[in-house]
């Protein structure tokens, strides 16, 4: 593993854009292919992270207490959360659908709130415990990240289809908007965190600058 | 499968420059596929795309922009697209895009019509839409030119569909509780319905017309009669009580029915647009016709308490025609005051009689003159009118011609109009005067021991009728209860099982009957208290009764 | 200097590392931390055009006509993903039908149209107008297309809606498949290879 030569020995900077490796000694703060702003890590990551985790962690409670949706059969109306979707899936036997939707909208997100604020705690102690698996961890997190969007398509979906006035009708509800955002600031805390943090041993504070420091 | 590159000192390899030859590759069948599956897709919706109409509404209630469809037989044939209203702001106007298959709905006779739920005459329609939504209904017109603005229909048309059957109109005085919808049923079966109305142009009768489906118009037939069925027909008159119902919703929203007379040789199925008149009842309806009316008076000398004009006038039973008119008079040779009846008859309705007697006497229906002279011969015969008790429940009249022989001649004057036809009193008249040539009778005879005999007599029928009251008048009123109690049920029954009712007529009928039998007897008894002793003479009438001689 | 165009750099960790041609089925992992850093695609310029184009008839297809369609006892309805989009625009959610719209409609279409557009002036050796723009746009868009969780949405929705009444999957719905795994396939990391094919 010594034999591995990181970019800034080489005063060499990653463009995030087009994956060009810049020239840092011309003290570039563009990319001189796309023009995108050029940064050795990616600015604020640590504290933008936190934000977007906190915020999604914060709108994760009202999108699984809300209801998502409201199914009218014959006049009939009932409110229907994540969880008793998956609940209702389950109990008419339907167990496929059910892992489905349960690992798409609540271990997903979940898996995301834990993997997102270990890889957090272990930045910031300039931790070297178990990097490759660290690493590994965020590329899962961004892997799985948009699949959480699953749940906004259905009742999308299902509530553009059914529309029977009083025969059958399914509402959109609150709760579906609080679990679009978790999503939307989970995908923006995955982004935001830099996965090159990992792998530095000294404490992260100095890396948050722009590259024009070296 | 796995290839990791260490750093190497960064010595830059020597670039390869590629020229790239323009060879058009095979993966361009890719999307050009998948071009013409896009193309062959709008073309066949293109294809599918029928004319674009605008229906204009009153209100825009019930449409719904890109989900309200256009139905015809219950299969979709367009959609609506837009609601707008109309530049005026007057009308409703719903862009309509039919589909291909129903590009002959544009023709310029189509009709559309909003379908919702209502309760109309013809029952409830269109609950389904209370859980679907309205729809538009459409019925394609038979005309070749195209149009592209139409006006919908305030309300469904009742015949739609091209449907087979025939329409007829009939000819009435008044609407009564008609109206479009109302069905129109043969016995008792809904085979059609009232599809309009109109005041016939001079404003004094109403045209109706029905549409009867086939295969059922093939019943209605040259002689077929309509009546106007509606709501219950209690009849109280000299023939006892009928009631007459047709099914529940004709008793709700009316309802006309037909029928042809009971015997109807070289009868044919009457064509399209036939008029047929419409009659008020169904008893009317199925009389023999008419044919000529001959006014006549009758000219009582008696009190003519119960009779009405619209009373029946029997010809040996058989009912020719009724009473028009009953007038008091002021006979100043006699210082009386004799009635004046004024009856019409019609001598068709003898039928084979009247017909047969034509052939026979080479008789000329239409000259008045011959038919007098024609009465005078019968009169000679002993043709006499009579007011006869019809119905003892009620005591109505009716005036019965019979012939007579033991009459007293009267002078007939021929050329005397109207034609009078002389008259024997009453039958109550007769008894009355029978019963005083009896007393006078009995005056005569050995009074104490007859009295004696009565006296017995008497006390024996004051027990019986005693035991009439006890026993069979309860009876009565127990059944005259009963009866209230079915009518009752039949009324909270009454939905459609005609059946029961049709029993219901019958009953009352037959109770009908019965109380007047009733009534005859004790009648009877009242005048001949002694035949409940020794029961009834062999020649029934009064005035065939002996004094009793012991 | 070094020639920075022959150096990749690992995203995941900043190794650097020199480029290598790979062969088919052949990927090339970072050493230290196992990200991948080159993947090997045997598309040309002309069969990558060739499959936006497709995609773009796809999305046509996918987006105006219906992905699905319901009947209940004679009733029917259908919708397409723009109706489902509108289904979310009511009362006070709008915004997530505005990240709805994007995820599903808009992205994508973006970024088919900025393929194509860039991918025909590369077939001339050419570098489009805007082409820096364009190529920066694609890295942006990309992790908000989420065509291939339509998919699995709409497929949900069949089985949700199967069970209470009959449904149809529409042309929208067999167009959208085809439609996300082309995009994976198109609209990846390795248009990155544009930058060097086009100096």
């Amino acid at each position: 593993m010594t034999d591995l030569v990181e970019a800034s020995q080489l005063n060499l900077v990653l463009c995030h854009t087009c994956g060009k490796a810049c020239d840092a000694t011309r003290a570039l703060h563009e990319c001189d292919r796309c023009g995108a702003p050029l940064h050795e890590r990616k600015p604020n990551s640590l504290a933008r992270t936190w934000a977007y985790l906190i915020a999604a962690l914060v709108f994760y409670i009202p999108a699984n207490l809300l209801p998502v949706m409201n199914t009218q059969m014959l006049g009939e109306g009932e409110d229907s959360t994540i969880m008793s979707g998956v609940i209702e899936f389950a109990s008419h036997g339907a167990w496929d659908i059910a892992v489905i939707i349960f690992i798409a909208s609540i271990a997903v997100p979940a898996t995301k709130f834990v993997a997102l604020g270990l890889l957090l705690v272990t930045v910031q102690r300039g931790s070297t415990w178990a990097q490759k698996e660290r690493s590994t961890l965020y590329r899962f997190v961004e892997l799985i990240g948009y699949w959480s969007m699953l749940d906004v398509l259905v009742v999308a979906l299902v509530a553009a289809l059914v529309k029977f006035q009083a025969l059958g009708d399914i509402e959109p509800r609150p709760g579906i908007l609080f679990f679009g955002l978790v999503v939307v600031f989970t995908m923006l805390a995955a982004m935001s965190f830099d996965p090159r943090m990992i792998w530095e041993t000294r404490p992260p504070k100095e890396h948050t600058d722009e590259v024009s420091s070296h | 499968m796995k290839s990791a590159v260490t750093e190497e000192p960064p010595v830059p390899a020597p670039k390869t420059v590629k020229t790239r030859r323009f060879s058009i590759s095979m993966v361009w069948i890719v999307p050009i596929v998948a071009v013409l599956v896009g193309i062959s897709l709008v073309v066949h919706n293109w294809l599918q795309q029928g004319p674009t109409i605008q229906i204009t509404f009153k209100t825009g209630q019930g449409l719904t922009a890109n989900k309200t469809e256009v139905k015809y037989r219950n299969v979709v044939i367009g959609h609506v697209t837009t609601v707008d209203l109309s530049p005026d702001q007057k009308s409703v106007t719903a862009t309509v895009k039919l589909s291909k298959q129903a590009e002959n709905f544009a023709a310029e006779d189509s009709s559309f019509w909003v379908v919702s739920a209502r309760i109309g005459a013809g029952g409830i329609s269109g609950i389904d839409t209370l859980l679907s939504g309205d729809f538009i209904g459409a019925d394609a017109g038979q005309s070749k030119k195209r149009a592209k603005v139409f006006t919908g229909l305030e309300t469904p048309p009742p015949i739609t569909y091209g449907e087979p059957g025939r329409r007829f109109t009939l000819h009435t005085t008044d609407l009564g509780s008609l109206g479009v919808g109302s069905s129109v049923s043969y016995r008792k079966i809904s085979v059609g319905q009232v599809v309009s109305y109109q005041l016939a142009k001079d404003g004094k009768s109403v045209d109706i017309e029905i549409f009867v489906h086939a295969p059922y118009d093939a019943f209605i037939t040259d002689n077929t009669r309509f009546w106007n069925a509606s709501g219950v027909d209690i009849e109280a008159g000299a023939n006892g009580f009928a009631v007459r119902t047709e099914s529940l919703s004709s008793l709700l929203v009316g309802g006309i029915a037909f029928r042809a007379p009971q015997y109807n040789p070289n009868d044919q199925a009457a064509a399209e647009d036939k008029v047929f008149e419409l009659f008020d009842d169904e008893q009317s309806a199925l009389a023999p016709p008419k044919g000529r009316a001959q006014y006549l008076v009758l000219r009582f000398e008696q009190a003519l308490r119960g009779l009405k004009t619209g009373a029946p006038v029997e010809f040996l039973g058989v009912e020719i025609g009724q009473v028009v008119s009953v007038n008091l008079d002021f006979d100043a040779a006699t210082r009386s005051f004799p009635v004046n009846v004024g009856i019409v008859i019609y001598p068709q309705r003898l039928g084979q009689a009247h017909t047969k007697m034509l052939k026979e006497l080479r008789h000329d229906p239409d000259d008045e003159r011959n038919a007098a002279e024609l009465l005078g011969t019968f009169i000679d015969h002993g043709l006499r009118a009579q007011a006869r008790s019809g119905n003892l429940l009620t005591g109505q009249l009716y005036i019965a011609l019979d012939f007579d022989p033991k009459a007293p001649k009267v002078v007939f004057d021929p050329t005397a109009r109207p034609i009078t036809i002389p008259t024997i009193p009453g039958s109550l008249e007769q008894l009355q005067e029978q019963f005083q040539a009896m007393v006078e009778k009995i005056n005569r005879l050995p009074i104490e021991r007859i009295a004696n005999n009565l006296d017995a007599n008497l006390v024996e029928l004051h027990s019986s009728l005693k035991q009439f009251n006890k026993n069979t008048l309860p009876g009565v009123q127990g059944t005259l209860l009963e009866v209230s109690k079915t009518l009752q049920s039949a009324n909270s029954t009454l939905a459609d099982d005609s059946p029961q009712r049709e029993q219901l007529t019958q009953t009352l009928d037959e109770l009908g009957r019965m109380s007047r039998s009733l009534r005859e007897l004790a009648d009877y008894l009242g005048r001949n208290p002694e035949s409940l002793l020794r029961g009834r003479p062999k020649d029934a009438p009064a005035d065939a009764l002996k004094p009793s001689r012991n | 200097m070094l020639d920075t165009d022959q150096l990749i750099i690992c995203e995941h960790c900043d190794c650097v590392y020199h480029k290598v041609p790979l062969k088919k089925h052949q990927k090339a992992l970072c050493q230290r931390c196992g990200a991948v850093l080159q993947r090997y695609n045997g598309m040309t310029l002309q069969q990558r055009l060739a499959l936006s184009i497709t995609a773009g008839v796809l999305w046509l297809m996918a987006n105006f006509y219906p992905v699905m369609s319901i009947s209940l006892k004679g009733l029917s309805n259908s919708a397409t993903l723009w109706d489902s989009v509108l289904a979310l625009a009511d009362g006070p959610i709008t915004f997530i039908a505005l990240v709805a719209a994007i995820s599903i409609i808009i992205a994508p279409m973006f970024q088919l149209a900025i393929l194509i557009w860039v991918l025909g002036f590369a077939l001339a050796s050419k570098r489009s107008p805007g082409f820096i723009t364009f190529m920066r746009w694609l890295e942006s868009l990309r992790p908000w297309s989420m065509l291939e969780v339509c998919l699995l949405g709409a497929m949900v929705a069949v089985f949700k809606l199967a069970g209470l009444l009959d449904v149809l999957p529409g042309i929208g719905l067999f167009a959208l498949a085809i439609l996300s795994l082309l995009m994976i396939r198109i609209a990846g990391r390795d248009i990155r290879e544009l930058w060097d094919a086009l100096p």
